[in-house]
């Protein structure tokens, strides 16, 4: 389970900076060490953006790749959560956009939170067993780039408006703001969407 | 009367507004269901979004994820028994053109930026190959090996079991890189390049400092107890405090700390020790600033051994700061303090007056508190809170009355429950604030426990799980707003209690995974005693239950 791992996890947990500092110096089983620490985390974060676990295994598989190689210039001592997720959103939308310039079949309704592709791959079913499922999905579709990341990141991923701040390089009352209006319109292309069924 | 904003609201969600807004948000939310209820969708909201946009792929995928990603990092040309281990070349793939016409500049001019830039890296290369998957390269060859960057890798094994080797080969080869290498902070940052794109990362120098050793707060604990060194704003467990026994079997806390603690405790209870040993008196500076006077001093334990992470704060104002690893602290006392307030985990909280002298530094001693026999107590005063609150319920009193009541119980109960009460006398006008410590503290954190009551209430009447998980959503407010002491201890507690409740009324993978998290949390900072087992049992159960409900 999720957070029974993340509860071995966080038993692990040595120190970070000194993992960092390791793997800065091509240490691979410190940064191996670092990925265990914060694989949940960046999952979390891509499926939250992309909503389709094999896109989501990709982003964060790549992300890892991304900050391995950039570890080199990142600062000892920062903490590693939002940089991680910064790469993470980056990549993700990159990839949304190559998508959209590129539209293939999309695969996103076939996958249902919980639920593997084989658990529930017609969407008709998907759709007549949870239609208020569906109206949020599309709502949040719906939102700009901006209000989609800010609340992948502070509502699936939990993270505190400092650290939502340090990843997308935000003043701390930008996150405030901007968090506010994000919710503000995902109710409201809610209220319109259930409003027109 | 006006209506809380979508800022407000979404702000005080998330416990990101100002003490002086949450106290104003706070007090409007008590006396308006129509909020409350905005509040309560909005969190709903929250709640179902969080539903849908996460996705467990379960532990095996976890297990071997970071396999994967060096089986990545191998095949996009990093392999482990290469010989060119530098990052530029070896992945130009990824960072194509730039990256490659870097690698170019650095072979040819061995001059001017290039030096810095070479210096740099070999620094790292040396860590490299240290590291045992780089080969034999000789530091010296380095340079010139930079002109091959770009010639294809030497064959590689790329097979599962080879980069699981690989990892474990490190661990053992390469346990302390940092210590065997160059010192790092020779390193200065060579390019400005972002990796993909956007990714911009500051330019100019950057120094790699050495990991931050463990503070060494206190004596070494005897007998091999088990010290975990975690984050610095949690009191230092210290030897013998019954805490620091965090395996240990719950009877044996209250017979160390009954034997040690109360007789101690019984015995200055007000006390105002000179620090003799002067070691805080060097940090004396009063000031000025808005009449503030800075105090400084240091929190201990009759030992006479530091107490980290102990929180101190005016009883009058609620400022608060919390003490260094060598238990020193320097507080801004403002005109109306006269009070201090001290506490940390483990140990019983202690009301001071301060000296007349400003330039005196302040000694607080704490006393350790059998913990186990507090969190019995604990357990049973939060029942009866519930119960309480039940049959008023029933009798049909107000909301208004409800409010006020459990307001109360909330500010009472922080004594009864976490046991706090200190028999000790009032020499003083601070008489209230001596038989409830927690009325000393700020007023938000006393607001947010209010709050987080009358949800608990709320949710206890309803037995619904979305009102347990919006009394627990107040009391991880709580817990944030006491961020450390005992007060953050209870208020995790039932967090994790809140969480479990929802899941056991409403279970889903959600509700599993917040309750487990919650529990998890918890005990992170839980004390040995009943609660921590309470809360491992849930973690068993819930894990169960978990693993029961994927198989659906």
């Amino acid at each position: 389970m999720e957070s029974a791992g993340r509860r071995k996890d966080l038993l692990e947990a040595g120190d970070e900076a000194a993992l960092v500092v390791a793997a800065q110096g091509g240490d691979r089983a410190a940064f191996g060490r670092l990925v265990k620490l914060y694989q949940r985390a960046v999952y979390r974060v891509a499926y939250g953006i992309t909503r389709n676990a094999s896109d989501a295994d990709d982003l964060a598989q790549e992300t890892f790749v991304r900050a391995y190689q950039a570890i080199g210039r990142f600062r000892v001592g920062e903490p590693l959560h939002p940089w991680l997720a910064r790469i993470a959103v980056n990549l993700a939308f990159s990839l949304h956009r190559q998508r959209k310039r590129r539209p293939e079949t999309a695969l996103e309704p076939l996958v249902e939170a919980g639920h593997e592709f084989a658990g529930s791959d017609d969407p008709a079913e998907n759709v007549a067993r949870n239609e208020r499922d569906r109206h949020l999905n599309a709502a949040f579709e719906d939102l700009s780039e901006e209000h989609r990341t800010i609340l992948v990141l502070r509502v699936v991923e939990g993270m505190a408006y400092d650290e939502i701040a340090r990843t997308l390089r935000l003043p701390a009352g930008t996150v405030m703001s901007r968090l506010s209006r994000a919710r503000a319109e995902l109710k409201a292309r809610l209220k319109a969407r259930t409003g027109e069924s | 009367m006006t209506h809380l904003t979508d800022r407000e609201l979404s702000a005080r969600l998330d416990d990101a507004l100002t003490p002086r807004e949450r106290e104003r948000v706070d007090t409007h939310l008590s006396s308006c269901a129509a909020c409350r209820d905005a509040l309560a969708a909005l969190a709903s909201q929250d709640r179902e979004l969080a539903a849908q946009r996460a996705h467990d792929p379960g532990e095996a995928y976890f297990e071997s994820f970071a396999a994967r990603v060096e089986n990545r990092l191998r095949a996009s040309g990093l392999a482990g028994a290469q010989a060119r281990p530098d990052r530029g070349g070896a992945w130009g793939w990824l960072h194509s053109p730039r990256a490659l016409a870097l690698v170019g500049v650095a072979a040819a001019l061995v001059v001017g930026a290039g030096v810095v830039m070479m210096t740099g890296r070999e620094v790292e290369m040396e860590n490299l190959h240290r590291s045992g998957w780089s080969g034999q390269a000789p530091r010296g060859a380095e340079r010139a090996d930079k002109k091959a960057e770009i010639a294809p890798a030497p064959p590689v094994d790329r097979s599962a079991p080879a980069a699981k080797d690989q990892l474990d080969r490190n661990k053992e080869t390469n346990a302390p890189p940092a210590a065997a290498g160059a010192p790092p902070t020779a390193r200065v940052q060579e390019v400005k390049r972002d990796q993909f794109g956007e990714e911009v990362l500051v330019p100019g120098e950057k120094r790699l400092v050495n990991p931050a050793p463990a503070p060494a707060a206190a004596p070494a604990p005897p007998e091999g107890t088990p010290v975990v060194v975690q984050k610095q704003r949690r009191a230092e467990p210290m030897a013998g405090a019954p805490q620091t026994a965090a395996g240990a079997q719950p009877s044996e806390s209250p017979k160390s700390a009954g034997a040690a603690a109360p007789s101690a405790a019984a015995a200055k209870p007000l006390e105002i020790q000179k620090n003799a040993e002067g070691v805080v008196s060097d940090r004396l500076a009063a000031r000025e600033g808005g009449g503030a006077v800075r105090r400084c001093g240091a929190v201990r334990d009759p030992a006479g051994r530091a107490i980290a992470g102990a929180q101190v704060i005016v009883a009058e104002t609620g400022t608060s700061v919390t003490s260094a690893a060598d238990g020193s602290f320097c507080i801004d006392v403002p005109p109306a303090g006269r009070t201090l307030l001290a506490m940390a985990v483990g140990f019983e909280s202690r009301i001071t007056s301060l000296a007349a002298n400003e330039r005196e530094s302040v000694a607080l001693t704490l006393n350790a508190v059998p913990v186990v026999g507090s969190g019995l107590a604990i357990r049973s005063g939060a029942t009866e809170d519930v119960a309480k609150l039940g049959t008023r319920e029933q009798a049909g009193s107000t909301m208004a009355a409800r409010e006020r009541d459990t307001s109360q119980q909330a500010v009472s109960g922080g004594t009864n429950v976490l046991g706090y009460a200190s028999g000790a006398a009032a020499p003083h006008a601070q008489a209230k604030a001596l038989v409830d410590p927690f009325a000393a503290a700020p007023d938000s954190v006393r607001t947010a426990v209010a709050m987080a009551r009358i949800l608990d209430g709320e949710a206890a009447q309803a037995n619904s799980a979305g009102r347990y998980e919006t009394a627990a959503l107040a009391w991880e407010h709580a817990q944030r707003m006491a961020a450390t002491g005992p007060l953050a201890n209870e208020a995790a507690y039932r967090v994790a209690e809140g969480r479990r409740r929802a899941w056991q009324l409403d279970p889903t993978r959600e509700r599993a995974a917040a309750a487990l998290g919650a529990a998890a949390a918890f005990l992170q900072h839980a004390p040995a005693g009943a609660r921590r087992d309470e809360a491992t049992r849930w973690l068993d159960s819930l894990e169960a239950g978990a693993a029961g409900a994927t198989q659906h």
